[in-house]
Formats: C-alpha cells, structure tokens, sequence
C-alpha cells in the first residue's frame, strides 16, 4: 500500500516536471535543450526567457543556437559524423567532411554548396606555439588524418577553431574540381575506396536527398547506363535482372558516372585524375560485354524525365560532366531542401518525419529554408526548434 | 564511496527512471487549449474563449511556427550526458578526475537520442559519471559553496547529529530537485512527492552508514550528500529532454 502510494505520488511529481504549462521560461529552456542537447545555466535562461516573453521566438532560438559553450555545434557533429561513414557510426573521427558541414552551419553560408563549392573547414590551433599537424588530402602532399585527429585530442571547442579555407589553396584540386564535402579526404575515404564509386552516389543521395536505393528504384527506366560489371542474367536469369538489378542501376549508374576520376587509397588519399576513367569503372567488362562502358566523368540523370523519382523535384540540368555539376544538380532539387528541413526538424525536436503533421512542418520549413534563408542551415535549426518548444 | 551506497543510488535512480520512463516513452503532449479541464461542444465556446483562441492564433502567426503536438522525449548521448553535469554542479571543463571519471564510461553511455534505445548499461554508467560529478562539485567546493549548492549549512551549527535532520534532509532534497531539475523552488512543498521520495531515501542511506546513536563524521555526511545528488542527477528528468 504504501509503495503504491510512493510509486503513484512519483508519477504525478514526474508529470509535473514533463507536462508543466510550457510559459516563457519553460520554452526557453525547452528550446535551449533542444538545440545545445544540455540545458541552460541560470543567466541564459533569464536572457531567452525575456526574448520569448517580448515576442522574439527565433531570436531566442538563434540566441540558443550561438551560447557561448557551443554545445549545439556538438550536437550536430555527431549527427553530422553519421554522414560521414558507411556504418553510420556516431562514435568516429572528425574529418574534413564533417568539419566542413558544421563550419558552414556556423558562418551561415549557403547549404546549397556543400556539394559544390570550393571549400573546406580546418583547424587552427589557439596556441601559436603549438601549431595543429598541416591540413593533407594526399597524392601530391602525404594523405593522414593527423590535422583533424589532433583537434579532437586535444578537445579543441569546434565552434571556436574552425576557419574556411579553399580547397582549390590548400590541395592540388584545380577549382573546377572542386565539390564542397565531395572532394574531401572524408568522403574519399568512406565512398571513393575500392568498390565501384557506386557507394558515393547512394550515400549522397541518402545523406542529401533523404532517398536510399530501395526508394529511388525504378524499373521503368531505359538501362543503357548499366556498366558491364553488372550481370543481365544472375544465376542465369534475366528476369531477375530486370526485376532486381536494373530498378536501381539504370538511374544509379548514369549518376556514378560523375565519379568517373574518383579514388582512394591509402597511400595516396584522395585521387582526382581526369587523364582516363579509374579501372573500378571498367571493371569485371566479361559480366557483360555489351555494356555500357565509361569513357570520361559525364553523368546523366534517368530518373529525372518520368517515373516515381520525377516527384523529387528537379530543378537544374539533366545532365554534365564531373561532381561539381551533379553536386549542383543535387542541391537543386525540392527533395534537397526538404531533406535538410526534416533533418533538422528530427534532430532536434525527435518527431516521425511519417506523420502528416510532422510532414507539413518539414514543408513549411523546406520552403523557407529555399526561399528567404539562402540554405542557411542555422536558421533552419532555430525555427525547428520552435516546432517543440510546447505551449 | 561504500559499496553499500553506491547500490542504493543506483536503486534510486532506476527507481525513478522506471516509473518516468514509462511516461517518456508516451511522449510529450502539448497541454490542450482549455486550462479549465472541461471540454466545449461545438457551438458552445464562450466569448472569453474566442478572445483567448484567437490572440493565441495571432501569438503562433507571429511566432513564425506553430508547435507541434506530439513531439519525442530524447535521451542525452554520451557527451550530452558529460557536458549536462558538467554545467548543472559547476565543474569547470578542464577538470581532470571528472574527465578521467567519464572516459572510463564514455563507451556505456548512450549513442542516440532514442529513448527507445535507453538500456539498464546506460543508466549504470549514467549513475556512475553522476557519482563521480558530485564527488568532484563537492570537494571543489568550499563550505559556503557547498551550503550553496545542497542547501545545508555544512558548518552545522547545531552539530553534526543534525546533519539529517528532517529539516536537513527537505532542504537537500529541496535545493537538488530545484537546481537539477530546473523547478522554482518556491514551487517545491514539504508535501511534494519528488521532495519526499528523495528525503526517505536520504534518511535511509544516512540510517545504513551512520551507526545508531553516533553522530555522522564528515565523510559520511559527504557520502549521504553526494548520494542524493547523484540519484537525482542520473534521473530521468536530467537524462530525458
């Protein structure tokens, strides 16, 4: 009797805490847990409470978003760094790749490059006398990942060390090879290495696009794309390849191709050669000869013209040569923008981006972040935050 | 810190756990429109309503984004759950011990947000990071800090048997839900039942290690002390947001 009074006294004291009347104190530290993953100290609670309390929503969100611990820019490294590896590991490395993304986040500059611009965030270290390792990507300077290793060994506050650079500067990459985080060590490391180049277009379509491969296959494309290394009769049957094989390769192979002069190795990093195709691409011809057989970096995008993929919303070329231009062609869609949006909005406020509430919130939030924002990112985080900041 | 006491914190803080995660994983719901409790029929909402309804309406038009309904608890990951104590008992970042303290349970500690993905291993390391917190924020404190932060007058003028005296023990129980848990404090009554459970689990923790009829010595009112704080810590009020 007397523990089922406790167990029952407990669970109204712990309804209190969590469905408390959410007034201008409790948003505001609502919102600054939301966005930083820690809550407020007592001075930055008074502060975003007197902003809310005066009507300014979004800038007590921004006011949240730029606290001067810089916990927001943790939060989103470690949704960043899931991004960044195959395994959607949260427990791995800083690299350039999610460096970049979250010096963009912070300097406010236009998301849409992130997969074209020349670009690239590296550490400076506080102390002068204590130089961070150089910035390498490899092929012409030794490829290692000492640079951003050491940033986070020595716990460097990365809201605070992180300055923009080109890459075009720092690396033998001529600007028109450039390519935001598609051009990094990171990515090189995660989607260029070994394989077919196949990975680095389905992770950015899953990373940018939200859509991975069992979403965007399409059987009722042309597959005249598909490479030669793909059989047209697994096990000896043909039906499988059309049932099985070409819904994804015909759209995908016609994108990898932009990935054509794209490598990684180990000794040498990140490879970009525009003299000829890497082998990876004309590998395994036997599979079937007649194939389609890659020759420069040009890509095409099938699934652009008709089919279920149409609804992505393309907005810019259907075709190009090399990653920039399909890095460009990416960003331009309707689907990029929403993406962000529900990123964000999931982020941050952990709802089910399924529900069709939640559906309009990324909609309204996608339209903003393409119309008034200029794809900026942190405007983006302090409106979702608004989405859960209760009543 | 004793064996003894490490187990009941931990007793302590599942307890507390269990029952709020229970209420987590429901998911916060906006409080309804009507604070009355009485549900309107169409038809029949009363002017003051209106007026309330539609200056609310007005209020989210300005506000840029409406709130939605139904929005996840998340669990703090693993360099949330470091940073959050960190910041709420006052230990400054460059604090070696608190650091050594989380690198040993850096791995137990949450990866995602996923209340859902929340394990028994999580909660052990939660509390173990949050025993060590304390341990640091009181040792760096001094007396008046210390009487700042938990509440009691540590010079205990009226000697050390009234350490965890009823009084003692609603002022520590008050100040750590008040300062962990972000109430007013004001708001927190001896009748609380947060307040309460807290302060029988003080009394019992000071009743196991205190030998009957002595007065506590110095580190078993540092024990008790730190004990509170980490059960309260390591509760899901601080691990869920």
């Amino acid at each position: 009797m007397q523990l089922t009074k406790i167990i029952a006294a407990s669970i109204l004291g712990l309804l209190l805490v969590q469905y408390a009347y959410a007034g201008p104190k409790e948003q505001a530290y609502t919102i600054f847990n939301r966005l930083n993953g820690v809550p407020p100290d007592s001075e930055t609670l008074h502060q975003l409470e007197q902003m809310i309390s005066q009507g300014d929503l979004k800038g007590a969100a921004l006011a949240a978003i730029n606290d001067k611990n810089g916990q927001f820019y943790e939060l989103v490294h470690q949704n960043v760094t899931t991004w960044t590896n195959e395994d959607q590991q949260v427990r791995y490395p800083l690299t350039d790749y999610s460096a970049t993304v979250l010096g963009m986040i912070r300097d406010e500059l236009p998301f849409n490059e992130v997969l074209t611009g020349d670009i690239v965030y590296i550490g400076i270290s506080p102390d002068p006398n204590n130089p961070l390792p150089p910035y390498t990507i490899g092929r012409i300077n030794n490829s290692s990942d000492d640079h951003y290793e050491e940033i986070q060994r020595r716990a460097y506050p990365l809201h605070k060390v992180l300055v923009r650079k080109k890459q075009s500067e720092l690396t033998y990459l001529p600007t028109d090879a450039t390519a935001g985080i598609l051009t990094t060590r990171g990515f090189a490391r995660a989607y260029y290495v070994a394989g077919t180049n196949r990975a680095a277009t389905r992770f950015t379509f899953m990373t940018f696009l939200c859509r991975d491969m069992e979403e965007l296959s399409d059987n009722s494309r042309p597959d005249y794309r598909v490479r030669r290394d793909v059989s047209r009769a697994p096990a000896g049957d043909p039906k499988t390849y059309k049932s099985k094989c070409a819904g994804c390769h015909s759209g995908m192979d016609g994108h990898t191709g932009a990935f054509a002069y794209m490598d990684y190795t180990e000794e040498d990093g990140l490879i970009y050669n525009p003299t000829a195709p890497r082998a990876k691409f004309n590998q395994n011809a036997d599979e079937f000869p007649k194939g389609y057989v890659t020759t420069d970096d040009n890509w095409i995008n099938l699934w652009a013209e008709d089919g279920p993929n149409k609804s992505l919303g393309w907005n810019g070329a259907r075709s190009g040569k090399g990653v920039k231009s399909w890095g460009k062609m990416l960003t331009q869609t309707d689907a990029f923008s929403q993406c962000m949006a529900q990123r964000a909005l999931v982020m941050v406020c952990d709802v089910n981006p399924e529900e069709d509430e939640v559906k309009g919130a990324i909609n309204q939030l996608a339209a903003g972040f393409r119309a008034n924002n200029n794809y900026n990112m942190k405007a983006l985080f302090a409106k979702s935050a608004l989405y859960c900041r209760g009543k | 810190m004793k064996l003894l006491t490490d187990n009941k914190i931990i007793r302590a803080s599942i307890f507390i756990l269990s029952i709020s995660g229970l209420i987590a994983s429901c998911g916060i719901f906006a409080k309804k429109k009507s604070s009355s409790g009485k549900g309107s029929e169409a038809g029949e909402v009363s002017e003051t309503e209106k007026v309330s309804d539609e200056a609310t309406a007005k209020e989210e038009v300005t506000n840029v984004a409406d709130s939605l309904e139904k929005v996840n608890v998340k669990v703090r990951s693993y360099q949330q759950f470091y940073a959050t104590y960190a910041l709420l008992l006052g230990i400054p970042s460059d604090n070696q011990t608190y650091k050594t303290a989380y690198e040993a349970v850096e791995t137990n500690l949450p990866t995602t947000s996923s209340v859902k993905g929340f394990l028994g291993s999580h909660q052990l390391a939660a509390v173990k990071l949050a025993s060590a917190g304390c341990d640091v924020a009181y040792d760096l404190a001094t007396e008046t800090e210390r009487t700042n932060k938990f509440g009691i007058d540590y010079s205990f003028p009226d000697g050390l048997g009234s350490a965890f005296n009823t009084e003692n023990r609603n002022l520590l129980a008050k100040t750590l839900i008040s300062k962990l848990w972000n109430r007013d404090i004001e708001s927190i009554g001896n009748d609380d039942p947060d307040l309460q459970t807290l302060s029988t689990f003080i009394n019992e923790s000071s009743t196991d290690i205190v030998p009957a009829g002595s007065d506590p010595t110095a580190l078993q009112i540092k024990t008790v002390t730190i004990g509170a704080c980490a059960s309260v810590l390591a509760s899901a009020p601080v691990s869920f947001y």
